[in-house]
């Protein structure tokens, strides 16, 4: 039974797919928590089953082996699904909603009004840069402001635990280092209990509070880093000493990680 | 990496440089919409007129537009009442078989095993020659309009159940996933994912339903009619009236373009994002 304070944990847990012709053992013996409140990032080198792990998480396909506890309690896909928040690389916005309408959809599953939705919705638009933009259709706006409005509608949605996939992935390296900070800053407020997957070094240290770095298929936890740099962080952060020596512990265990693929 | 200070995440988003990407539209403004249709059939007309004055062609052979046009204005009242008739034919039909497809469609996209079961049998329909079928449609209903709306029911209800069943599979899997884990029923994915994404396709179904349902009108009324475009095309071929029949066909024509472009213009009422989003790709 894990600590009441966890809220998402992981012990031995694995996922094989079986296709004609073979099978890929993505994940084996894979080791995780997440307390609440907590920004935890987990990196690694592609292919090392990082978007497997959160299909499981987030209850979208079952774990070959291994248990998960959500809230302490065990649970299996069936039981996570829908219970945890989820962001997956591409915004998938949708082009016949406007914006507003696209942020509201967890609340209008879940049941609520459209106006209690759009409502709920339309208070954190200016927090997420999104003010003026509400009736706007999603082929309007920059990459960055749809993956702000992704964002916005998984928060939305009421999760206790948020899944984040590469969230900024394919945003320039100038709005990823804006979002970058804004995120820091709308969880330091609100403190999310927030899973991120990155393969960006110094995006999961800037924003973290552990890191996990996932070895090369069958994917499993190579090293877990405390991040015990202070809070609130600021860019600045980046190129002082303490930094920059978790940095090169990171890539030294990506390095051997690599390395051992090769 | 130096960033803008900023301590109240609720102020406005510090980056100016990304706000909007959507460049002023470059939409051609009605000018340039009408004209270019207009001027080609014009020239079009024109070589036409011309070639057929220089030439000398019998009229009885090849009409010159003008003519044609003369002809369409001096017959406007039986054009008009005979316009009505297959008007009426092709809406019905493209109603009935229209809605027939798509709920077809439904019935397929929701069972692998139905789909399996009767997909040769809707592409075998689609090579039934509706020549060999319609008088027989004429025996089992009459001289009624019966067997005109079923002809062009038959003919536009093909594209329609392709072209929906496509658009229902089209759907992004990626974005079924992300509705699951945000608590959607499966119910509820079809009506609020499924069935949006598959509009673009239905529309282009529509369309060409649309386009095939007038040809459909007129070869159900050459099986047996005592009215309408097509039968009036019969009656005046039978008389070597080229003339007149040219009229008809031009008023046919005009009917058939008119509702092909009220298609369009649906469609885009309907799904006014999707020219959007193709408009956003293209600049």
């Amino acid at each position: 039974m894990p600590d009441p304070l966890v809220r998402l944990q992981a012990r031995g847990l694995a996922k094989r797919f079986e296709f004609r012709g073979g099978s890929i053992q993505a994940l084996d013996g894979l080791d995780l928590e997440v307390v609440d409140g907590e920004l935890v990032s987990v990196i690694g080198p592609s292919g090392c089953g990082k978007s497997t792990l959160f299909t499981l998480l987030a209850g979208l396909e079952e774990a070959s082996a291994g248990t998960l506890w959500l809230d302490g309690e065990r649970c299996d896909a069936s039981r996570l699904l829908g219970r945890v928040g989820y962001m997956p690389q591409r915004d998938l916005l949708m082009p016949w909603r406007t914006i507003l309408d696209n942020t509201t959809l967890g609340p209008e599953a879940a049941g609520v009004g459209r106006a209690e939705a759009r409502r709920r919705a339309l208070e954190l638009f200016p927090a997420f840069g999104l003010a003026g933009f509400e009736r706007r259709r999603p082929s309007e706006l920059s990459g960055g402001m749809r993956q702000r409005a992704a964002l916005l509608r998984t928060f939305l949605a009421g999760r206790e635990v948020v899944l984040l996939d590469e969230p900024f992935g394919a945003l320039d390296s100038l709005t990823r280092a804006g979002m970058q900070q804004w995120l820091v800053q709308m969880w330091e407020e609100h403190r999310k209990t927030i899973l991120l997957v990155t393969h960006d070094v110094d995006e999961a240290l800037f924003l973290s509070d552990r890191v996990y770095v996932l070895s090369p298929r069958p994917g499993r936890v190579e090293l877990a880093l405390e991040v015990d740099l202070p809070r609130p962080r600021s860019y600045g952060l980046t190129t002082a000493e303490p930094f920059v020596e978790r940095k090169r512990l990171l890539l030294e265990h990506l390095g051997m990680a690599l390395g051992e693929a090769s | 990496m130096s960033m803008p200070a900023r301590t109240d995440p609720r102020a406005p988003w510090p980056l100016g440089d990304e706000e909007q990407t959507a460049p002023g539209r470059r939409r051609a403004g009605p000018a340039g919409r009408v004209l270019p249709p207009v001027v080609f059939s014009l020239l079009v007309l024109g070589a036409w007129q011309t070639y057929t004055e220089l030439a000398d062609i019998s009229p009885l052979l090849l009409p010159s537009p003008w003519a044609v046009a003369r002809s369409v204005v001096a017959n406007a009242s039986l054009f008009a009442d005979n316009a009505i008739v297959t008007l009426q034919e092709i809406l019905l039909g493209f109603a009935l078989g229209s809605a027939t497809g798509m709920a077809l469609a439904l019935l397929l996209t929701s069972s692998l095993l139905a789909e399996r079961a009767v997909y040769p049998w809707l592409v075998a329909s689609q090579m039934v020659p509706i020549v060999a079928v319609a008088p027989i449609l004429v025996v089992w209903f009459g001289f009624t309009i019966v067997p005109k709306v079923v002809v062009v029911a038959l003919v536009c209800f093909f594209p329609l159940v392709v072209n929906t069943i496509d658009g229902l599979k089209s759907v992004d899997p990626e974005m079924v996933r992300l509705m699951r884990t945000l608590g959607m029923t499966r119910p509820r994915i079809m009506r609020s994912v499924r069935v949006p994404s598959a509009l673009p396709y239905v529309f282009s179904g529509l369309r060409v339903a649309m386009a095939l349902s007038v040809i459909g009108a007129v070869f159900g009324e050459w099986v047996g009619a005592s009215e309408g475009l097509g039968y009036l095309m019969l009656a005046l071929n039978n008389q070597l009236a080229t003339v007149d029949l040219f009229a008809a066909v031009a008023v046919l024509s005009l009917l058939g373009i008119a509702l092909f472009f009220l298609v369009g213009l649906v469609e885009r009422l309907v799904i006014p994002w999707h020219h959007e989003t193709r408009r956003g790709l293209q600049q």
